[in-house]
């Protein structure tokens, strides 16, 4: 008995030795809607099977990603929000920034599509039927990428939303497109998700291709120089192999649902 | 005891009552006549409070005609009138979480009395029962004598026809059973009909109407004894081992 | 990582300042759970009354299955609502979801069966003698049933604050019910979950430390009832 139990004892610190002595991952807080997209399951095997590199995802909100480099929680960040990478950067927490790829966002709302949006040429004029018209709008409302994009927007159709059509969520981009469809409501989403949800939900894809709907995504190393426990070399080699032939090759083939959802921004 | 036998106000007729397989009460009949003192003996086990009961309308026989206000009734239509005119009190009394007064206070309220009505009946049940003092006092604060007498006066403010004390001296010492003797008494001069349970038929100084013995699911007659010292002697004995 | 502690000073500020959207989200909070509770509370101690004290067919069995519903997850019960009352649901009509009501519907099914155990167990600890009385004394039964209540008020009052603790607390059936809207169904915990997202951690800390206090407030509460309920028992 006293034998086993010794076996036992030591076959488990050999295995936590064995996971001790194993490269550490790569840590990348990215948000949500990326994860969702599915892109990094195209991505990060390669990315492995080409350095060895195991890299661990963390998908949060944009809000709390940056925070979580900011604490150096982690090694890498991938966002898509210009102006918070670039405060990220700025304040010294982020190193290395680099934007490799963009997708866009779209407006969709209900088949009925009473406030008229659809067809319209700027997304600036589609808020401004949307808030005369008073028909429901459902906001991300939770300092995401996708609601600071959404606050710019209004900004520039110099519309300051409230009142009882703007409903403030506070939820993901999923969770906001089921409310939208529920409440017959329009949203502004990335196409990533829009094209996961489409079907599921009533809604229908009303308004794209304006230039102010793009939406780049940034790859940040965090700062070795205010974290020097994290990662830096590999979080370095993830940039550069994001941004290689191969990698943007990758994201320029990668489908949803049969439709491209990436346009690389580094493809020689 | 009352010289001229009045008709009876409840006749309780062919009552049967089963637990499972086990015959409890077999085909009884009973009259009950205002201002009667009756003790019901028989042993442990024997019925008696299921009888109780039944008589209070709290538990419903298997079998039973009821007959007051000369007209047969049933069950299901008598077992409201039954509690009306009648009080059931517990072996050991329960009292609500309340103050000795609202205790008492408690079937009057039901009645929709004055604020004043009920003041002043309950101040009568408290001299009745010598209680005044404690009228405030929450009624877990009290010892098992007086929680009889709470018991009995609250039973009492309600004026019913019956009341039912089940072997309410058993767990008393002496000097609380005096009280309660004399208490039940009053209570038949006051034209109270009370049907009393004891397991032994040593009763002190109660003023019998009559004695009847349930035994193996049946009621008997018994002739009224007088007061045997040999028994309570007996009964001493067999307590102080 | 900010520390612990300046966050909570933040928070703490946050709270004493009347931080006017923090004090919202607790209004909103306290006001969805406490009529939660009012709707359920009546239907639960009958429930657990005639579960007490009747006994007719299939009582264990009904017994045994609020037992088993204590421990059905929050979620579960936000996601079978949703289901019925999405517009493709067949209580669509209603268009109850992402409102106040929605909410408030999620919180009574999930105190319900706490109530119900916790309820029964105390009515069931209660004295029979007590129901006797009430009824020979001439109470109606609805009458003696009051009285029975009042007789196992602390009992009574542990199931309603446990209950209570329940549903201010949880946040899976009240962020799919409710959609945590700003000023309309976001509470303590959906507002939480939204906090921690968006990395404002002293808010979410603000917001923890109102839940934190409530439940400190509820079990001394609780320790007190219960406490004087043994004394004079």
């Amino acid at each position: 008995m006293y034998k086993k139990i010794r076996l036992l004892f030591s076959l488990c610190l050999f295995w936590s030795l064995a996971l001790a002595v194993q490269a550490a991952p790569l840590r990348l807080a990215t948000t949500t809607s990326t994860q969702n997209s599915g892109l990094l399951e195209i991505l990060l095997p390669a990315f492995q099977e080409q350095t060895g590199i195991e890299v661990h995802v963390i998908a949060v909100g944009t809000g709390k990603a940056l925070k979580m480099g900011r604490d150096g929680d982690v090694d890498v960040v991938m966002v898509h929000a210009v102006a918070a990478e670039e405060q990220f950067v700025a304040d010294g927490f982020g190193s290395d920034r680099v934007q490799f790829m963009y997708n866009d966002f779209v407006l969709v709302g209900p088949d009925s599509d009473a406030a008229g949006i659809k067809g319209v040429k700027t997304v600036t004029e589609a808020l401004k039927k949307i808030s005369s018209s008073r028909a429901r709008f459902i906001s991300r409302g939770d300092d995401s990428g996708t609601h600071k994009k959404e606050q710019a927007l209004w900004k520039a159709a110099n519309i300051q939303p409230g009142g009882g059509w703007y409903i403030e969520a506070g939820q993901g981009m999923g969770k906001v497109l089921q409310m939208a469809g529920e409440l017959d409501g329009y949203t502004l989403t990335d196409r990533g998700t829009w094209l996961a949800y489409k079907g599921k939900v009533e809604l229908s894809l009303l308004n794209e291709g304006d230039n102010k709907l793009s939406n780049p995504y940034g790859v940040i190393a965090v700062n070795p120089a205010k974290h020097p426990d994290t990662n830096y070399a590999d979080a370095r080699k993830l940039i550069d192999w994001v941004s290689s032939q191969a990698g943007q090759e990758l994201i320029r083939d990668y489908r949803l649902h049969g439709e491209p959802l990436f346009i690389p921004l580094l493809l020689k | 005891m009352i010289p001229d036998t009045p008709q009876p106000w409840l006749k309780l007729e062919r009552l049967s009552f089963n637990r499972g397989e086990r015959t409890i009460l077999k085909d009884i009949s009973l009259d009950l006549r205002a201002g009667e003192l009756t003790l019901l003996t028989g042993q442990n086990g024997s019925g008696k409070t299921t009888l109780l009961r039944i008589l209070a309308g709290l538990l419903k026989p298997h079998q039973a005609g009821f007959q007051f206000a000369g007209s047969h009734r049933k069950w299901r239509q008598s077992y409201r009138f039954l509690r009306e005119q009648i009080c059931y009190l517990h072996q050991h009394p329960y009292l609500f979480d309340c103050s000795v007064y609202d205790n008492i206070a408690y079937g009057l309220k039901r009645k929709k009395l004055s604020r004043q009505a009920i003041t002043t009946r309950v101040g009568e049940a408290l001299e009745l029962i010598s209680l005044e003092h404690l009228a405030q006092r929450n009624c877990h604060e009290l010892s098992g004598g007086e929680k009889q007498r709470v018991a009995i006066a609250r039973a009492w403010v309600l004026s019913p026809r019956l009341m039912l004390l089940d072997e309410p001296v058993s767990n008393l010492d002496k000097r609380s059973r005096g009280i309660c003797y004399d208490l039940i008494n009053r209570l038949q001069q006051q034209q109270i009909g009370v049907i009393y349970t004891s397991h032994e038929p040593q009763v002190g100084r109660l003023n019998l109407s009559r004695h009847i013995h349930l035994y193996g699911g049946e009621l008997t007659m018994k002739p009224l004894q007088p007061e045997k010292p040999i028994v309570v002697e007996l009964h001493k004995g067999t307590s102080g081992l | 990582m900010e520390s612990l502690s300046a966050a909570s000073y933040q928070a703490l500020y946050l709270l004493f300042t009347g931080d006017s959207a923090l004090w919202a989200i607790i209004g909103i909070s306290f006001s969805v759970s406490v009529r939660a509770l009012l709707y359920a509370a009546p239907f639960g101690i009958l429930t657990a009354f005639l579960l007490a004290y009747f006994s007719f067919p299939g009582r264990r069995l009904l017994v045994s299955v609020f037992n088993t519903a204590l421990s059905i997850p929050a979620v579960v019960v936000g996601l079978t609502l949703y289901i019925l009352l999405s517009k493709s649901g067949p209580l669509g009509d209603w268009r109850l979801l992402f409102t106040q009501d929605a909410m408030i519907l999620g919180q009574i099914f999930l105190c319900f069966p706490l109530l119900v155990a916790m309820a029964h167990s105390a009515l069931q600890a209660s004295d029979r003698r007590a129901w006797e009385t009430a009824l020979t004394l001439g109470a109606s039964p609805l009458r003696a049933l009051l009285t029975i209540l009042h007789e196992t008020r602390f009992g009574l009052i542990g199931a309603l604050v446990a209950s209570f603790g329940r549903i201010i607390a949880e946040v899976g059936s009240s962020m799919m019910l409710g959609g945590n809207i700003l000023n309309y169904t976001r509470n303590i915990p959906t507002a939480i979950a939204l906090e921690t997202s968006k990395g404002s951690f002293a808010e979410g800390i603000a917001l923890g430390l109102v839940l934190l206090s409530l439940a400190l407030f509820l079990n001394i509460l609780l320790g007190q009832v219960q406490g004087k309920g043994e004394v004079i028992q």
